[in-house]
């Protein structure tokens, strides 16, 4: 049986969490469940199913809603952790 | 930009978060659809940005997760108006001015004519003062259609009258027909069309007449190129009488016409040195306020007057203006042109000559021209080959009594 892609919107009725960078100094994150940890220098995500940190410096939240929240800074590194 | 505008309408607060569970609080907000920008860690708690309608609707969440809110800055509208509110007075000017402002754009302060060419606009704004249409008059007392109406009767060669109110303005668009004017009757009396000059004709097209030259023809001045009396013959080719008609044909030739172009060689240059301004005008209305001089005293001074009307937007003109004179002097001083200044005047006036020979309907073909200069005047002399239209009208001239017996006959 041929394989199908499942379209971004399906993706992201299944909970899976959105990441879109935007050079280093941006990034949105769509779909996730809450924040667990915010300072200057490491942001943490929960998902569904993992745990994402964004490490980087003068880390500040630009604007959050339930679905989407956007991070701006000097970005380093993005961590999934299981 | 609208955002800014929406932030500073509604108030916006910088909050510090802190207590037992900020995380939570966030959490809250994000569920409750409140906004949070610019969320940061400090070593206090967490400082972030929220309007002041969401400040109220998280007030219950940060109760609920046991989290205390410390305004750190306020700023907006709302903010700006409970500090100022002792200050009525300014309340007080902020709304007479809004009414003042209102009650001033009930009138009309501006009249504008578009379109018009043959009628001045002094012209239409007195019928219009007849008509009781002035400044300052209440706009909703002008009738548009009736004032169209008496335009167009007053002005019979305005074909077309818009009235149209914009703001405090009345604009006029117009339209103007001359060309009824330019349709005069004409006799048609007979006549022939007789050369007005020597030429060699070109080409000819006869509508009416009997042509007596015909292409590649040399004539003279005065001599016949259609005649306007049509003879009549019977059966055996003998004239029995004659037809008289206007002769009309469209007859080109080329003929030779004299040029002839003089100016002086001196040029006279006026150096001006702007001065300061000496006089004031304040027009409120149809009455007008003057301080100092309006007009130059000296000869060898003029003044220039900068009319400013006063609006607050667009189209809501103010009933104030007011005008700046500024006297200026000169110095008048003359100069003998240069050889290539005479070459290029000499040359734009024969160019303006073939524009002006080119719109009445004359080819220039040839031109055996001379410049001359002396000690005052530059003149450019001799002929030019043109080919233009030709024939005038002409009178047909008194025929012979017997001719006129023969004419008689029935």
């Amino acid at each position: 049986m041929k394989e199908t892609a499942i379209p971004l919107k399906e993706k992201l009725l299944l909970d899976a969490a959105a990441v879109t960078i935007m050079g280093t100094r941006e990034v949105c994150i769509e779909n996730y469940r809450f924040l667990r940890l915010l300072t200057e220098q490491e942001i943490q995500l929960q998902t569904k199913d993992c745990r994402i940190s964004i490490t980087g410096k003068k880390l500040i939240v630009a604007y959050y809603t339930k679905e989407v929240m956007k991070i701006r800074g000097m970005i380093e590194c993005i961590r999934y952790q299981p | 930009m609208f955002e800014h505008l929406l932030s500073f309408l509604r108030g916006s607060l910088v909050i510090l978060i802190y207590g037992v569970n900020p995380e939570r609080y966030l959490t809250l907000c994000a569920s409750a659809g409140l906004t949070l920008l610019n969320l940061r860690r400090t070593k206090d708690g967490y400082l972030a940005a929220i309007s002041l309608p969401d400040y109220r609707s998280s007030l219950p969440l940060a109760r609920k997760s046991h989290t205390l809110l410390h305004i750190v800055k306020k700023s907006g509208l709302p903010f700006h108006l409970y500090r100022n509110r002792t200050r009525k007075a300014c309340f007080a000017g902020l709304l007479l001015g809004l009414g003042l402002w209102s009650f001033l754009t009930l009138f009309l302060w501006d009249i504008q004519v578009e379109g018009n060419q043959y009628y001045t606009e002094d012209v239409l704004l007195n019928y219009l003062k007849e008509q009781q249409v002035v400044h300052g008059m209440r706009m909703s007392a002008i009738a548009c259609d009736e004032l169209e109406q008496a335009i167009r009767i007053q002005y019979p060669h305005i074909t077309w009258v818009s009235a149209q109110i914009s703001g405090t303005r009345l604009i006029l668009h117009i339209k103007e027909n001359f060309a009824q004017m330019e349709l005069v009757e004409n006799e048609k009396v007979p006549c022939d069309l007789i050369a007005v000059a020597d030429g060699v004709i070109t080409s000819m097209v006869a509508r009416s007449g009997v042509p007596s030259v015909k292409v590649g023809d040399t004539v003279t001045a005065g001599q016949v190129l259609v005649s306007g009396r049509i003879p009549i013959h019977n059966d055996a080719g003998e004239v029995v009488a004659w037809h008289e008609v206007t002769a009309d044909a469209d007859i080109r030739a080329q003929t030779v016409v004299p040029y002839h172009w003089q100016r002086s060689i001196l040029k006279e240059e006026r150096e001006s040195i702007r001065g300061w301004p000496c006089g004031i005008c304040v027009r409120l209305g149809s009455r007008q306020l003057t301080f100092g001089r309006q007009t130059a005293e000296k000869p060898s001074h003029f003044s220039i007057s900068e009319h400013h009307r006063l609006s607050l937007f667009y189209n809501r003109e103010l009933p104030l203006s007011f005008s700046l004179t500024t006297d200026t002097s000169y110095q008048t001083r003359v100069r003998k042109l240069s050889e290539s200044e005479m070459n290029l005047a000499a040359e734009s006036a024969f160019a303006e000559y073939q524009e002006q020979l080119a719109a009445e309907g004359t080819r220039i073909l040839g031109k055996d021209l001379s410049q001359n200069t002396d000690a005052l005047w530059l003149t450019v002399t001799g002929t030019l080959t043109v080919e233009q239209d030709f024939g005038r009208e002409n009178p047909l001239p008194e025929i012979g009594a017997e001719e006129n017996l023969e004419s008689e006959l029935p």
